[in-house]
């Protein structure tokens, strides 16, 4: 069985160095949007933000403001 | 029957607050890479001009590096991380080993502890699925969670019923075989064309058909399937017992000769006039698409993508002695083609 931790980490970029920030960007990014969901619920409980608000949404906005620009061409040097 | 309480479903897994969190992080990232980052790919691509090298060319651009790296990443990311599927499953082992050896209905579930996995099946983690379907008792449930979790394929609602209805059209059959079941929706599916359906689903995976059994005995709508752990190339059942053979999303995962093996055992099946008919994924004519095909086999291992691609599928059932052969694309869906990434679904058909 060649299972997750015995195949070799395929690479993506022209350079490991890219690969390795792009993986611990995208990791802490992770980390942020299960900390904003964490806040958000505080902040309903306390009666702060408003209840019901969409946690999908939120998240969907925040990769969106974060992670968005990938997806647009980069300018003309 | 089992007695249940409530609306919880069979083998029910809770995700813990923040896992739910990070499963809604990476379906939104997947929505960005299926979106966005695939529009920027695909505009890109029609630069790049046709001809030999095409796919050399957009390999090295940018875009499709982060368009690799997100497809690979995030589905190890779903299923293997900390907050992933595999380990939120795992911390209701017991409970879900419990409900999985629930008694049954006669009739309702054959296993077969003594059938031989084929190498293939044992070989490889498809779809990134971690220790593959074989072996845990709990596969199953992972599989099924991995599904719905994180903007997945599997689980996008209809999909089966929409499939078992395109692939019969007016065509009422009474027995249905549902090879590769894994946790029952498709056999589920074609079981529900009609109330006078018989629909056997099988699979290798011995978590998979107790899962598949365990739903099926908790609803009313159940009560015309069973399920056997067997394997689609060898089925323990007569010739000539059913009207249609299906698989859904099973012949990827398959070396050519298996394939093979399982359209001889499917025509064996059928009785005259029946219909064997599978949904799967065939490269579409394209130079971009067929690109991204084969780099979605590489990257989600899925190795027997690219052997599938290169078979003769009509030659192949008309060799095993099935007359009309209809090999066509299938819409998974309503939404506009084009302006998302998209497995290429294709409904492979042949009459007996």
């Amino acid at each position: 069985m060649t299972t997750m931790p015995d195949r070799p980490q395929p690479g993506f970029f022209a350079d490991e160095m890219t690969e390795r920030v792009f993986a611990s960007v995208v990791a802490l990014a992770a980390e942020v949007s299960i900390l904003r969901e964490r806040v958000a619920q505080l902040e309903q409980a306390q009666g702060i933000a408003p209840a019901g608000d969409d946690p999908a949404r939120a998240a969907e906005d925040f990769v969106a403001d974060v992670f968005g620009h990938l997806a647009r061409p980069l300018p003309q040097m | 029957m089992n007695a249940r309480t409530g609306n919880e479903p069979v083998a029910a897994v809770t995700l813990d607050g923040d896992t739910a969190a990070y499963q809604r992080f990476i379906g939104q990232m997947r929505k960005l890479w299926a979106g966005p980052l695939y529009r920027r790919l695909r505009d890109e691509a029609k630069e790049l001009g046709d001809g030999a090298g095409f796919e050399t060319r957009l390999q090295a651009l940018p875009t499709h590096q982060f368009f690799g790296w997100f497809e690979y990443n995030l589905q190890n990311m779903k299923y293997s991380s900390r907050r992933g599927i595999a380990a939120a499953v795992e911390t209701h082992r017991e409970k879900l080993e419990q409900e999985l050896a629930r008694p049954l209905s006669q009739g309702r579930l054959t296993e077969n502890p003594d059938l031989a996995a084929p190498d293939y099946y044992q070989e490889n983690d498809f779809h990134q699925h971690p220790g593959g379907l074989g072996g845990d008792a709990i596969a199953a449930v992972v599989y099924r969670e991995g599904a719905g979790a994180a903007a997945g394929v599997v689980g996008k609602a209809g999909l089966h019923n929409r499939f078992a209805k395109a692939a019969l059209g007016d065509r009422k059959p009474k027995r249905v075989l549902d090879i590769g079941c894994g946790f029952g929706r498709s056999t589920q599916a074609f079981a529900d064309l009609g109330p006078d359906v018989e629909a056997v689903g099988i699979d290798l995976s011995a978590s998979c058909v107790r899962l598949s059994a365990q739903i099926a005995e908790e609803r009313p709508e159940g009560s015309n399937t069973r399920y056997i752990q067997a394997d689609g190339a060898e089925v323990p059942l007569p010739d000539g017992s059913f009207d249609v053979v299906t698989s859904t999303m099973l012949l990827h995962e398959m070396p050519p000769e298996a394939i093979r093996q399982l359209i001889s055992e499917s025509y064996r099946l059928l009785a005259p006039g029946g219909v064997a008919v599978h949904l799967d994924f065939l490269p579409p004519d394209d130079a971009f698409l067929t690109a991204l095909y084969h780099g979605h086999s590489d990257r989600n291992a899925e190795p027997f993508m690219h052997t599938l691609a290169g078979m003769d599928l009509d030659g192949d059932h008309r060799a095993a002695g099935f007359s009309a052969v209809e090999i066509s694309s299938f819409a998974e869906d309503d939404a506009p083609r084009g302006e998302t990434w998209r497995l290429p679904w294709t409904i492979i058909k042949a009459i007996k």
